[in-house]
């Protein structure tokens, strides 16, 4: 019902009532003071009932008044307490639910806010950590291209010197293979020379031989002669020793005649004569003894000297044999030397054409180094381009945490459950 | 037979002081005896019989002709060192007793004039431009005796 309805209905009660009452009991057998009273009295009543009435409504709007305050200042945890009848509603229930209302949807719009700005904040954070990792990152690659860079700056640099050290190679096996070449004709020479000279040395062993026999023949002859010399040597002891007892026995033979006396004096002159000659043989023994000495020691000392030319001859001979082993050794050494100066001559050649090969292999890898190096610039440009941005995100992330904070906390500033109380 | 040489001998050195003198030879020097005392020289045929407790100067013993003959070592006697061992012997008559004298070499018989003093017994000739000593009985007689007193033995053997 309506409050005009209730104010009216109000109205006619205080005045209707004691009209009422008045209307019932007048009557001229009651006494006044009595229809008085109970005039007065239901006058009193209908104040009375009007009264409580609106102290009623007053405290109905007093407790409306207290919840839209609370809701004023944000605590939006109490409920407004409904009448509990249904069906008779007045305009304070409808603000009271339309309070209830407003504050429901208050609360629900709060939640969401919150809600929201912690996720805000949530995926700001992860948005910050990500950008600080992609930052990381891109630091890290910004690094690597770097040390790229100064990578491809070294390369190029130790592919200049490597160039430049194999040009040098180059040139020194192209000295070498010079060399090789000339070794090869001069060991070519040498070969002729040594087998010439090998030659040569077996017709000096051919002569040789020819000579070393010719001397074996003499030392022959020299020694049977020593032999000989020997023989008259003996006979010439044998000789001596015939005389030299002749000798005595003629010594003896003129003791004897001497003391035979006159008798023995003829006798004495025979073996004086005797004597005599014994003692010239004895003498010519000696002598031929002496000379027998002298050539059999010359013929000695001539049979050592052929012995040591034999010696000598065959050392010679010997010698000239492994001199001549020697040469052919040389020849065979230096063909084989000479082929292998060839070959060495024609891998000089092949190294030469290789070392090209290497050298423009080694520029190309100079070419590509250097396009590594320009492209690597690009790339830590377009790096740090990318860094510049991720500053950029992470600064609107930390606006967007700073903006989702400022929310909360106004969201906080709304209670919105009843944990405290 | 010794009688007459001595004879003879004297009669020559009267007229002429030569004398027929063997000349042999000890170690590098040459010694000469005359012919008187010589009885024979022969050449060492067998090894000498070594007498028992002599001195170096005895040789040893050989027979001779049945006859046991003492043989001097001259090298020894005459103080000459040896050049070889062995040799010849010169059989030696001396007051009625065969003695051996062992020399190297026997070398000559020549007549030789003594010349310069007398000393101990031996007398220096020269002998085909080389100095030679001449030995005698006396000399030979003496040294023995002279050294078998030294040595307080009685006979030779």
């Amino acid at each position: 019902m309506r409050l005009l309805y209730k104010i009216l209905i109000g109205y006619l009660l205080v005045l209707l009532f004691p009209l009422a009452t008045w209307f019932l009991i007048h009557s001229p057998d009651r006494p006044g003071w009595i229809q008085v009273t109970a005039i007065a009295g239901a006058g009193m009543a209908a104040f009375a009932a009007t009264v409580w009435w609106a102290l009623s409504v007053g405290r109905r709007l007093r407790v409306l008044a207290a919840a839209a305050e609370q809701v004023g200042v944000g605590d939006l945890t109490q409920k407004i307490q409904r009448r509990g009848h249904g069906g008779r509603q007045d305009e304070l229930d409808s603000l009271a639910a339309s309070i209830e209302k407003m504050r429901v949807n208050f609360l629900q719009m709060l939640n969401t806010l919150h809600s929201t700005s912690s996720q805000a904040n949530s995926s700001s954070s992860s948005l910050t950590e990500l950008a600080k990792r992609i930052n990381v990152s891109a630091g890290e690659i910004s690094q690597s291209m770097e040390q790229i860079a100064k990578g491809a700056d070294l390369q190029t640099e130790l592919v200049t010197k490597t160039s430049a050290l194999i040009n040098e190679m180059a040139r020194s096996i192209e000295r070498t293979s010079r060399s090789a070449e000339d070794a090869a004709k001069s060991s070519a020479e040498a070969s002729v020379v040594a087998q010439s000279g090998s030659q040569m040395a077996g017709k000096a062993v051919e002569k040789m031989r020819g000579v070393f026999e010719g001397i074996e023949k003499y030392s022959q002859r020299v020694f049977e002669f020593g032999e000989r010399t020997k023989e008259i040597g003996n006979i010439v002891k044998v000789i001596t020793e015939v005389a030299q007892q002749t000798h005595l026995l003629a010594i003896n033979a003129t003791i004897e005649a001497a003391r035979a006396g006159d008798a023995g004096r003829g006798f004495a002159v025979v073996a004086e004569e005797i004597r005599q000659l014994a003692e010239n043989t004895s003498r010519s023994a000696e002598r031929i003894g002496g000379i027998v000495e002298e050539v059999t020691v010359g013929s000695e000392e001539a049979v050592q000297a052929v012995k040591d030319t034999s010696q000598h001859l065959s050392e010679g001979r010997d010698q000239l044999t492994s001199i001549i082993d020697a040469l052919e050794n040389i020849v065979t050494t230096v063909t084989s030397g000479s082929d292998r100066v060839q070959i060495i001559s024609r891998l000089a050649r092949e190294q030469i054409a290789g070392a090209e090969q290497t050298v423009k292999a080694i520029e190309n890898i100079s070419n590509v180094a250097q396009k590594n190096a320009s492209s690597t610039e690009a790339v830590s440009q377009a790096v740090e381009a990318q860094s510049r941005s991720l500053l950029d995100v992470t600064r609107l992330a930390d606006e967007i945490v700073a903006l989702a904070g400022a929310m909360d906390a106004e969201v906080r500033k709304f209670k919105l459950e009843k944990t405290d109380e | 037979m010794s009688k007459p040489e001595p004879a003879e001998k004297q009669d020559r050195p009267q007229e002429d002081d030569r004398e027929r003198t063997l000349i042999f030879r000890v170690g590098s020097e040459r010694f000469g005896l005359p012919l008187v005392m010589v009885v024979e020289v022969f050449e060492l045929a067998s090894p000498l019989a070594p007498v028992p407790g002599a001195p170096g100067w005895i040789a040893g013993m050989i027979n001779h002709h049945g006859q046991v003959v003492p043989v001097l070592q001259m090298s020894a006697f005459l103080d000459v060192a040896p050049l070889k061992e062995g040799g010849q012997i010169v059989l030696v008559e001396l007051f009625g007793e065969s003695l051996g004298l062992a020399v190297e070499q026997i070398e000559a018989l020549e007549e030789v004039r003594a010349e310069g003093p007398i000393r101990q017994g031996r007398r220096r000739s020269w002998h085909r431009g080389a100095l030679m000593e001449l030995i005698d009985t006396d000399y030979i007689q003496g040294s023995i005796k002279r050294r078998l007193a030294e040595i307080g033995r009685q006979s030779i053997i």
